[in-house]
């Protein structure tokens, strides 16, 4: 017979049906057409690979130690993301002993009844072992890794645009969708509990006076949905901002709150449960530095 | 076949892009394993492993400005950057049985042994997946449901509402696109 028909190779590599008896026959004498054949179908068993299961070995501390101090990043960022130590570096936290990470309380807005925070009890750092990231275990432990946390969140429906809602994150007083809003404060999000997600907030004012605070966070495979907050100091007082979306996104500070009576930004993860409280759920959390 | 959730998204990419810090921390935290098994793999040295991860993350953050988060996702791009890497720390060895080795290490295996997938196959799915967006549309949804939904090509006509022709050739031509990306990625070698 002549050569298979391309189109069709592409749809066996698929393998959306068997080959014929004649194809089969034609692929034994072909290479021409095997070659075409085999092609689309590794290309196939790359496209399908599933992360799960994938055994990696994670660099010791060290290496980020190099880049941090090679790149003169900043002191906040010295801890070794892929160590669980790092998830310590939450700014409401750096004083308090190890064993007592959440300050968030049950009072005010905030779940009368709710469960404590998701931690058991600690019992120094190798306690510290966080709910949702196998590499962060097996960072901790030095051993061969199972990449299923991170990687079966990669992106399958993969999409290359940018965050869905509100400006860009911005970079400086002209960035973003608002040519003209000033940066007057930033925060960074430092992941908390057993999240590993940071990011950054920006407190952006409009030349009609308006405040908004862009959050940049990536997104985190969650159960329920991530709600933005202000707090005070004690976290005593909660102010909701909105739902954030994936990405990046503003949210308008209102007009009356004294942001110097709630520096602190946080995220959650919130049940859908129709409870309009803090779920006490922290994914990240940052202290706002204020500027002028 | 894998939550839809994603904890990479585009707005790691854009900040990378724009030169925020904390974005190069968590590209380290989400692929930096990835980076130093496939070091690992192709040199067999812990060192030269160590090596080739700090330089891959070091000469990204340097080159910052040259990445375009609208045409490379950060993390093909960084899996690239570490296929460059490897191959010069194996042209500086100069040792043509580590070539040799590291060609036959680097080539898509899917799975090894036990049936896991390798770190070489997850690079290339990363490298594959920055191709799929590149397709545009319909090729790349097209794709994505054969790949993902296992629809046959008539059900992915019925559901785009496309001549099944077209899904047909769309089919064949995006295959053939993605597989000269992952030769042209695996040429340097």
């Amino acid at each position: 017979m002549a050569h298979c028909d391309e189109d069709v190779l592409a749809l066996l590599a698929l393998g959306e049906r068997d080959t014929t008896a004649a194809e089969t026959s034609h692929l034994s004498g072909c290479g021409e057409c095997r070659d075409l054949l085999e092609g689309f179908r590794r290309t196939v068993a790359v496209a399908r690979v599933d992360p799960a299961g994938a055994e990696l070995v994670a660099p010791g501390g060290h290496n980020w130690t190099a880049i941090h101090g090679t790149l003169g990043l900043a002191p906040a960022l010295a801890p070794d993301p892929l160590a669980a130590d790092s998830l310590a570096a939450d700014p409401m936290t750096d004083d308090r002993p190890d064993d007592d990470p959440t300050p968030l309380r049950r009072s005010g807005n905030l779940r009368p009844a709710g469960p404590p925070p998701e931690d058991p009890p600690r019992t120094g750092s190798a306690g510290r072992l966080p709910r949702r990231s196998p590499w962060l275990l097996g960072a901790a432990a030095g051993i061969l890794l199972g990449a299923a946390g991170a990687w079966t969140a990669w992106s399958v429906l993969g999409q290359s645009t940018p965050p869905a809602a509100g400006p860009a994150p911005s970079t400086g007083p002209a960035a973003g969708d608002s040519p003209t809003a000033a940066v007057i404060g930033e925060a960074v999000l430092t992941p908390l509990g057993g999240h590993s997600a940071r990011g950054r907030a920006l407190v952006e004012q409009l030349p009609d006076g308006t405040r908004q605070v862009v959050v940049t966070l990536p997104q985190q495979q969650l159960t329920g949905y991530r709600e933005v907050w202000l707090g005070s100091a004690d976290l005593s007082r909660m102010v909701s901002l909105g739902v954030l979306g994936q990405g990046s996104q503003a949210f308008v500070v209102p007009g009356g709150l004294d942001l110097a009576a709630y520096p602190v930004l946080d995220v959650s993860d919130e049940p859908y449960d129709g409870d309009p409280a803090h779920s006490l759920d922290s994914l990240a959390r940052g202290k706002l530095s204020l500027r002028g | 076949m894998e939550a839809v959730v994603r904890e990479w998204d585009a707005s790691i990419d854009h900040a990378f892009a724009q030169g925020e810090e904390w974005a190069l921390a968590e590209a380290y935290r989400l692929l930096a394993p990835l980076i130093h098994t496939l070091a690992l793999r192709a040199l067999c040295e812990h060192g030269a492993a160590d090596d080739v991860t700090q330089e891959v993350f070091i000469r990204a953050w340097k080159s910052r400005t040259s990445y375009r988060p609208e045409t490379a996702r950060l993390p093909a791009w960084l899996v690239g950057i570490t296929r460059n890497k490897i191959y010069d720390a194996l042209s500086d060895r100069a040792h043509r049985r580590d070539l040799e080795q590291a060609a036959l290490h680097l080539v898509p295996v899917p799975a090894d042994a036990a049936g896991k997938p390798t770190a070489e196959a997850l690079a290339d799915r990363l490298t594959l997946e920055d191709e799929l967006d590149r397709l545009g549309d319909p090729q790349a949804r097209i794709m994505r449901l054969a790949f993902y939904e296992d629809l046959t090509h008539d059900q992915i006509s019925s559901r785009l509402n496309l001549p099944l022709g077209t899904v047909k050739s769309h089919i064949r031509r995006s295959l053939a696109r993605l597989r000269s990306r992952l030769e042209v990625e695996h040429g340097a070698l």
